[in-house]
């Protein structure tokens, strides 16, 4: 087991300040998960997701003093890569992917599980609509939904990422749950 | 092969990359409180100078001597349209600055506008007793030809703001 595995975020940080090489143990740590947050966010090709992640730890080191050591690391990089992602979206013009995978099912049973949509539709159209209508809703309610039902942050972690309060976040879910709700209506032509 | 995490250490490293030193985010988030805290202030002396405007003039004098309708627009022409414009302005300036400070963005904009406005009412009717608007409305009226303009803007429809 490598010595930077026993040692916190903050810890790692404040060496990574003193010598470049410690931030690799951070970037290690967090390029699984955040490589799959970005795919989630709708980025299919492997070379954008590449160049997304780099520009989000180098920007992250280059800013390491400005991170706030009461919040957790995670949290301040998930922004990080956020920014990065929707700055990436900007540039090319593209509208979101969302990656047709297992995955797409999982946001919608975690959705189920909160709304009054029934589950019984077919496995297979209901994978088809979720893809699309996911891909089809607003990008800050789209976000809010990854975030909270695939990424399974807390509405704190959520405000924080996105920079908005609380509050907010709570209207995005309601309003997303809703929005994916319409959207998969038309997709499905069931009553969902 | 290399893997990821070496490949970023290596590109922070051709790049030449430094993390930035933490006086430049400490300046930064200053000049966003700063920007905030000014922005009050310049709120609360419009407030000091709409109340002494508004106070100040001859309608409100009449006011229960003049026909309803009269009365109202004369009310609408005392109210010093300028000086609730620069409140807001400056309303929006503090709630910008103070978003962008690092925990700025975990209240609402409703609260923080809000706050925004009781801050520079109750410091501009601070100021209002000292006579502070009195003396920057006299200030302006002496030394700037466009805030005459400004202030006096619907003076030829009615009777507005006697005393210079």
């Amino acid at each position: 087991m490598p010595a930077s595995a026993s040692k916190t975020d903050q810890e790692l940080v404040q060496e990574s300040l003193a010598d470049r090489h410690a931030f690799a143990a951070l970037v290690a740590k967090y390029e699984a998960p955040l490589r799959r947050y970005v795919k989630r966010l709708g980025v299919n090709s492997p070379e954008d997701a590449d160049d997304i992640l780099q520009e989000a730890f180098i920007k992250a080191y280059v800013n390491l003093n400005d991170y706030d050591p009461s919040l957790p690391f995670g949290a301040w990089m998930y922004r990080i890569t956020h920014n990065e992602t929707i700055s990436h979206f900007r540039k090319q013009r593209v509208r979101p992917r969302v990656v047709e995978t297992e995955e797409d099912l999982v946001i919608f049973e975690n959705i189920v599980d909160t709304t009054d949509i029934p589950a019984e539709i077919d496995r297979g159209i209901l994978k088809a609509a979720v893809h699309k209508a996911l891909a089809g809703i607003a990008e800050q309610y789209r976000s809010v939904l990854v975030l909270r039902f695939l990424e399974e942050k807390s509405y704190d972690e959520i405000a924080e990422i996105l920079q908005i309060p609380t509050g907010t976040v709570a209207t995005y879910i309601s309003r997303g749950k809703r929005e994916l709700k319409d959207t998969l209506k038309k997709f499905t032509g069931a009553d969902v | 092969m290399e893997n990821f995490s070496e490949h970023i250490v290596k590109e922070i490293a051709e790049r030449g990359a430094t993390p930035k030193p933490r006086w430049h985010f400490l300046l930064k988030r200053s000049v966003f409180w700063t920007l905030a805290g000014l922005s009050i202030v310049i709120g609360g002396i419009a407030v000091s100078v709409a109340i002494y405007v508004f106070i100040d003039n001859d309608s409100l004098a009449t006011f229960q001597n003049s026909a309803p309708q009269e009365a109202l627009r004369n009310l609408a022409q005392s109210i010093p349209y300028i000086w609730l414009f620069v409140l807001g302005l400056f309303t929006v300036s503090t709630y910008l600055g103070f978003r962008r400070t690092r925990k700025g963005y975990r209240y609402a904009t409703v609260l923080v506008v809000v706050v925004a406005v009781v801050l520079s009412l109750v410091f501009g009717l601070t100021l209002d007793r000292l006579d502070f608007g009195q003396s920057v409305h006299k200030y302006l009226l002496s030394h700037t030809g466009v805030y005459d303009i400004l202030i006096h803007s619907s003076e030829d429809e009615g009777d507005f703001e006697g005393s210079h």
